[in-house]
């Protein structure tokens, strides 16, 4: 399989297809401090920090080794406001990651939504290919807003015949409620050869305004007598050169009203051996 | 005697047979002034017709018929019907009886008299024409007696031995005296007599030079006792006395006459014996009146002769000089008081003193009295009334009661002086009944004099018209006694039912008084009383006239103090004299103090307003509003001082009034005593908090206290509110230290306006005993109903049903099990408190319904159940119940429990009485919960905690129902 080329994982129980997968997201300060440097983006008050990371940085060459990949943003605003409602994040990967869910269950949303996380592990644990954070403002109409933050388990998943990720987040303040964030994967050209869509309304109603979230997808599995990982890279460094720089990721955050914000992060990756 | 008149008897049977019987008189007086006749003389011997003035003599002609010296019949009574206003008044000395009755002995000739009184009692001669003794006249002296029972004075002489009394008697009609001779012995044979009354008994002589002030001499001395020559009637009289004035050294000498009484210098201003009326212009008709033993009876008329034809000069009238004054009884402010109104007649020289004149009496007085007293209401308190029959049966013989009963006496009356007599002539005022009286007003009196001793019985009426505004009151008198007094005093009683009250700040306050007299209608004499008011309450600051204290005192309570029993309760608020006027009260009653209005019906607006244009006594036998609507009734206490006078009223279920769903409305039939000041009508309207269901009557909402009625001030002092329908009134479930709180609105220092009325704030302490017998055991259930998969939307139904008599809830939390999980994804719409209060929040707000059957309203409260926003964390889930117009909100907070399950927290419900409570909370595309698993996979247990109004505790682990397919595919309850 060349470097670059993100594969379907055998075993697919729903497509044969690999599908890659993007992790969307804004994370949380916290997050963000472990994720590293942040890129921000300002247009007006409303800044996005948005930050990646990807684990090793040592790399081979040729073929691809098991990585774990980090993402995360963070919504504020320079005047305190609130900021606009997220209605839509897209975020394109670039194309030398692979994704590799072959022989990995595929979890159904109805087994985890809604449910508490040990209801969601016990229904779709073997799917789980990450975890992370979720905070946001919740803005009832009249209300105080307030804030709201949960664990997030991300499952590999299959919608309307397809692969996704299903971002389950459960939280029991104020409430016991849960969500999950359905992450769609398009295929495209270029550098950024998948673009993992989400949109958020319908899973955080109409109250809810994300601030932060931060995702961590890395699994390593054994199928048919032999270990795969959720998240394989390479290190597409020129002949040479013993690293590289490369553009990881590109985000675009949507917000109501239809304001776009957009952002690429270049990381940097060392040859292995 | 007896010969002669076996004599005259047999003649007369020989006459009978030889001359016809008309040659024979009948019984009767002789014909014009051969048989009657008065003269009304100066000493000059010109005729006195002047007004209040003192004749020398007055000379009184009466002649029987008569046949051969034998009068046509025994007289055995005379009345002399004297003319009005014409006095006879009794001297300083009297003759006692056993002077009367013991035959004179005179030194000068042998006296034919019976009697033997000293000269100063004389006041006149009679010349007594009989056949007694020979048939001859006779002089006689004519004395002043003491007075007989049932007569003020008496004259007497004793012809013959012979005692002959002359009662007076005042006529109530006109205030004119009548002389009456009752059953003259026959054996003095009577044909006529010549009576001289002297005008001045004791006259000063006309004195111009020094040193003015002669002793007291006798007039008429040479015709006194012994002086009279009985047995020569050609000259009856001795030499008079001369008074000569002589020097040196310069002095007055007596000299005797005949025979003297000569001086008395005892005896210091003496009064006149005849006085003449004192109303101008009028006639001065006499009438004789003589009846035979045989009861024969005939009247003669005669005018006085003098230059006005038989009349009083016109214009000769003296312009009464009286004065009149009005005192308190008390010089405190707002203290309860009494009256006393004087009159006191002034004429000058002593004004029965020979050189004397009286003047008219006060026919009408009038009295406006100072701004601020009025009428206390105390008065009434046990107060009868005298109705106009009974004033029509006081008579001068009239028992007690049998006239005006004593019940309705409210004063005294007294006077003084009354035809010089020194013994005051007493009397007593009456209540007239309200509106049946002459005057046809609210408050009249009538007065009645009364001296059966004197025979004096004379009656007035007054009215006391209060201003309908301020209160002020003008009292006037009408038909006072129109004969001669000197002082006349009106007392209107104080005490613990004192009738009046005195002004409310210290200061001077002017009355107007006026006085019309007898002689002049047209005469209007007015005058000014002061009166001083300079303490305050209880001899306390002296208040100024500006904004009195106002801290009225509150006390409630229910009279079972048994916490959850049905119980009277009672409102009682209070107030001191010195404090302003309650305008307007609102009570908050304890939390949980409810009533069972369920099967009551409103008294009717239009019968509420009937009730206002009604009389207390018509509202007192036909109320208006059904008794089917009454709860309770009222005591009002109006009036000042120690006593108040207590109206009762009904109290009623009415409906809604001033935006608040019911209302209550006392209706009092202002039968202060026997005041009907017709009803007063005020309707509160009963708020209830829709949180707490806390019960009040809002003063914004209710109608204001009247403080005056027909012109009598309230003083309203005292509220007594009693809601004792069985049944009715429940009490809180709490056994905590609870209050009642009241406030009141005082009438700021102007009663007409609202703009300075002050409020104050009382409150009384209310706890209940008994919580720890009403135990708290209640039953809950819940049921879950719809889709039991996971991310269905199940509906939930809570039932919350007491036990009966037992404490109701005040707290109650919920807390579901993990498998439910707040649907944060139908929470589209919240409603805003804004639009919760005006009763539109979105239709999909509505997150299902609820409702509370409760015992005291016939229908279950019912409403929709609200997410509203609130100040938690999460908006509040909020059941808006409604039922007969009130509103009941449960207000629930909503979050999660220790373990993490959906809790909802209703930390304040009201303190009443329910049976049952549904909550239904919708499922499907509106529902508040979803599944976050299969409620099939194990039995749902919730956690339900309650506390009591009481404080006791109940926990429970209620399994929800749920309604899962069984084992065989078939629907079927599942496991639970």
């Amino acid at each position: 399989m060349p470097v670059g080329e993100w594969k379907a994982g055998e075993g697919q129980e729903v497509s044969a297809k690999p599908i890659k997968t993007l992790a969307v997201t804004v994370a949380a300060l916290a997050a963000l401090a472990a994720v590293g440097r942040a890129e921000v983006i300002q247009h007006g008050s409303l800044r996005i920090s948005f930050e990646g990371k990807l684990n090793p940085k040592r790399l081979p060459r040729h073929g691809a080794a098991p990585v774990a990949v980090s993402v995360g943003g963070h919504v504020t605003t320079t005047d305190g406001s609130t900021p606009p409602q997220l209605r839509k994040i897209e975020i394109g990967i670039n194309r030398h990651g692979r994704f590799d869910y072959s022989g990995l269950p595929a979890c159904r949303l109805e087994e985890i939504q809604p449910s508490t996380t040990t209801n969601a592990m016990r229904a779709c644990g073997p799917s789980k290919v990450g975890v992370g954070s979720f905070a946001a403002n919740v803005a009832i109409p009249g209300q105080t807003p307030f804030p709201s933050a949960g664990k997030m388990i991300a499952f590999n998943g299959v919608e309307g015949g397809k692969p996704v990720i299903f971002a389950h987040v459960y939280g029991t303040r104020p409430v016991p409620t849960s969500f999950t964030l359905t992450l769609r994967m398009q295929q495209t050209r270029g550098t950024f050869g998948t673009t993992l869509v989400a949109y958020l309304p319908h899973v955080t109603g109409h109250a809810g305004f994300i601030t932060g979230l931060s995702l961590n997808l890395h699994r390593t599995y054994r199928y048919r007598g032999s270990w795969h990982s959720y998240l394989s890279a390479g290190c597409p460094a020129p002949k040479g050169f013993s690293g590289s720089p490369f553009p990881l990721a590109r985000a675009s955050f949507t917000f109501a009203g239809g304001r776009t914000l957009g952002s690429t992060l270049v990381r940097s990756c060392k040859v292995r051996g | 005697m007896r010969a002669l008149k076996l004599v005259a008897l047999a003649a007369l049977l020989a006459g009978f047979c030889a001359f016809p019987s008309a040659a024979f008189g009948s019984f009767g007086l002789q014909p014009g002034e051969q048989g009657f006749h008065v003269t009304i003389e100066n000493q000059d011997g010109s005729a006195d017709a002047l007004s209040g003035s003192h004749p020398y003599e007055m000379h009184v002609h009466l002649a029987l018929n008569e046949s051969g010296g034998f009068s046509d019949g025994d007289l055995r009574d005379l009345h002399l019907h004297l003319p009005a206003g014409l006095l006879l008044t009794p001297r300083v000395r009297t003759c006692t009886s056993e002077d009367f009755h013991t035959p004179r002995v005179s030194p000068y000739q042998e006296s034919l008299s019976g009697e033997s009184c000293p000269n100063a009692s004389q006041v006149g001669v009679v010349a007594v024409h009989s056949s007694y003794k020979g048939g001859s006249t006779r002089w006689f002296g004519v004395f002043q007696l003491s007075h007989p029972h049932g007569s003020p004075e008496a004259i007497g002489f004793s012809p013959f031995g012979i005692p002959i009394v002359l009662s007076t008697h005042i006529r109530e009609a006109d205030g004119g005296l009548d002389l009456r001779l009752e059953n003259l012995s026959q054996q003095i044979d009577f044909t006529g007599f010549d009576l001289t009354l002297w005008g001045t008994p004791y006259a000063t002589p006309q004195v111009e030079e020094p040193p003015f002030v002669p002793p007291w001499t006798f007039p008429h001395d040479n015709e006194r006792g012994n002086c009279l020559n009985e047995v020569n009637p050609a000259e009856p009289f001795g030499e008079p006395a001369q008074l000569v004035w002589s020097s040196p050294p310069p002095e007055w000498k007596y000299i005797a006459g005949t025979c003297s009484g000569g001086s008395d210098p005892t005896i210091v201003n003496p009064p006149s014996f005849v006085s003449m009326p004192t109303s101008c212009g009028a006639t001065m008709p006499w009438q004789a009146t003589a009846t035979s033993w045989a009861g024969e009876s005939e009247e003669a008329g005669a005018l006085s002769e003098g230059p006005a034809g038989g009349s009083i000069v016109p214009g000769s009238c003296v312009e009464p000089n009286s004065a009149a004054e009005v005192h308190l009884f008390t010089e405190s402010a707002a203290a309860p008081t009494g009256l006393i109104f004087d009159l006191r007649m002034l004429d000058g020289n002593p004004p029965l003193f020979a050189s004397g004149r009286i003047s008219s009496p006060a026919r009408e007085a009038s009295m406006s009295l100072p701004e601020g007293i009025s009428i206390n209401p105390s008065l009434a308190a046990g107060l009868g009334v005298c109705s106009e029959a009974d004033f029509a049966r006081e008579a001068l013989d009239s028992h007690e009661n049998e006239g005006c009963p004593n019940r309705s006496k409210i004063g005294t009356v007294s006077l003084e002086g009354l035809l010089g007599l020194e013994q005051p002539v007493k009397g007593s005022v009456y209540l007239a009944q309200p509106y049946a009286n002459p005057f046809g007003s609210l408050v009249a009196v009538y007065v009645v004099f009364r001296d059966s001793d004197l025979g004096v019985f004379d009656t007035a009426t007054g009215v006391l018209e209060p201003d309908p505004h301020t209160g002020r009151l003008k009292a006037r008198f009408e038909n006072l006694p129109e004969i001669y007094y000197s002082h006349f005093r009106l007392t209107l009683r104080e005490g613990q039912r004192s009738s009046l009250v005195a002004p409310p700040a210290c200061g001077t306050y002017v009355g107007e008084l006026g006085l019309t007299p007898y002689s002049d209608p047209e005469l209007h004499l007015t005058d000014l009383s002061y009166i001083q008011i300079t303490e305050g309450e209880g001899g306390g600051l002296c208040p100024d006239g500006s904004l009195s204290p106002f801290h009225p005192a509150l006390e409630a309570g229910s009279l079972n103090s048994q916490a959850g029993a049905f119980s009277p309760f009672y409102l009682h608020m209070t107030r001191t004299d010195s404090e302003q006027e309650i305008t307007s009260y609102s009570a908050t009653f304890p939390p949980g103090l409810l009533a069972r209005i369920g099967g009551i019906p409103y008294c009717s607006d239009a019968a509420i307003e009937a009730a206002k244009l009604k009389t207390g006594t018509e509202e007192l036998e036909h109320p208006s509003c059904p008794k089917i609507s009454q709860i309770g009734h009222t005591i009002a206490g109006y009036g000042v001082g120690g006593t108040l006078a207590y109206a009762p009223g009904g109290l009623y279920l009415a409906g809604p009034y001033h935006g608040s769903p019911l209302s209550i409305v006392a209706v009092d039939s202002a039968l202060v005593g026997p005041f009907d000041l017709g009803v007063v009508v005020v309707r509160s309207a009963i708020r209830v908090d829709p949180f707490t269901a806390q019960a009040s009557i809002d003063s914004s909402g209710s109608d204001p206290i009247p403080h005056i009625l027909g012109g009598i001030p309230l003083h309203l002092r005292d509220i007594r509110v009693y809601v004792d329908r069985q049944g009715f009134t429940v009490n809180p479930t709490s056994c905590d230290v609870l209050e009642t709180h009241s406030l009141l609105t005082g009438a700021g220092a102007d009663l007409a306006s609202t703009a300075d009325d002050p409020s104050a704030t009382s409150s009384d302490r209310y706890q209940l005993l008994g919580c720890q017998d009403l135990g708290f055991a209640p039953r809950f259930r819940l049921k879950l109903k719809g889709g039991t998969t996971r991310s269905k939307y199940p509906s939930l139904r809570a039932i919350y049903e007491p036990r009966s008599g037992q404490a109701n809830v005040g707290y109650a939390q919920v807390t579901l099990p993990h498998s439910l999980f707040l649907a944060q994804e139908h929470i589209g719409t919240v409603c805003t408190n804004r639009d919760f209060a005006a009763q539109t929040c979105p239709v999909n707000s509505r997150l299902g319904f609820a409702k509370a059957e409760t015992p005291l309203l016939d229908e279950p409260m019912r409403g929709y159940v609200y997410l509203r926003s609130s100040s938690h964390v999460l908006p509040d889930i909020v059941a808006d119940l409604h039922g007969r117009g009130f509103e009941v909100e449960l207000r629930g907070r909503v979050d999660a429990g220790p373990g993490g399950g959906l809790r909802a927290t209703f930390e304040v419900l009201p303190d009443a009485p329910v049976t049952r409570f549904t909550m239904h909370l919708f499922g499907g595309k509106h529902g508040l919960l979803v599944n976050s698993e299969d409620l099939c996979a194990h039995p749902q247990r919730a956690l339900a905690r309650f506390i009591a109004q009481d404080n006791a505790t109940e926990q429970l682990r209620p399994r929800i129902k749920v309604k899962c397919r069984s084992g065989n595919g078939k629907r079927g309850r599942g496991r639970k």
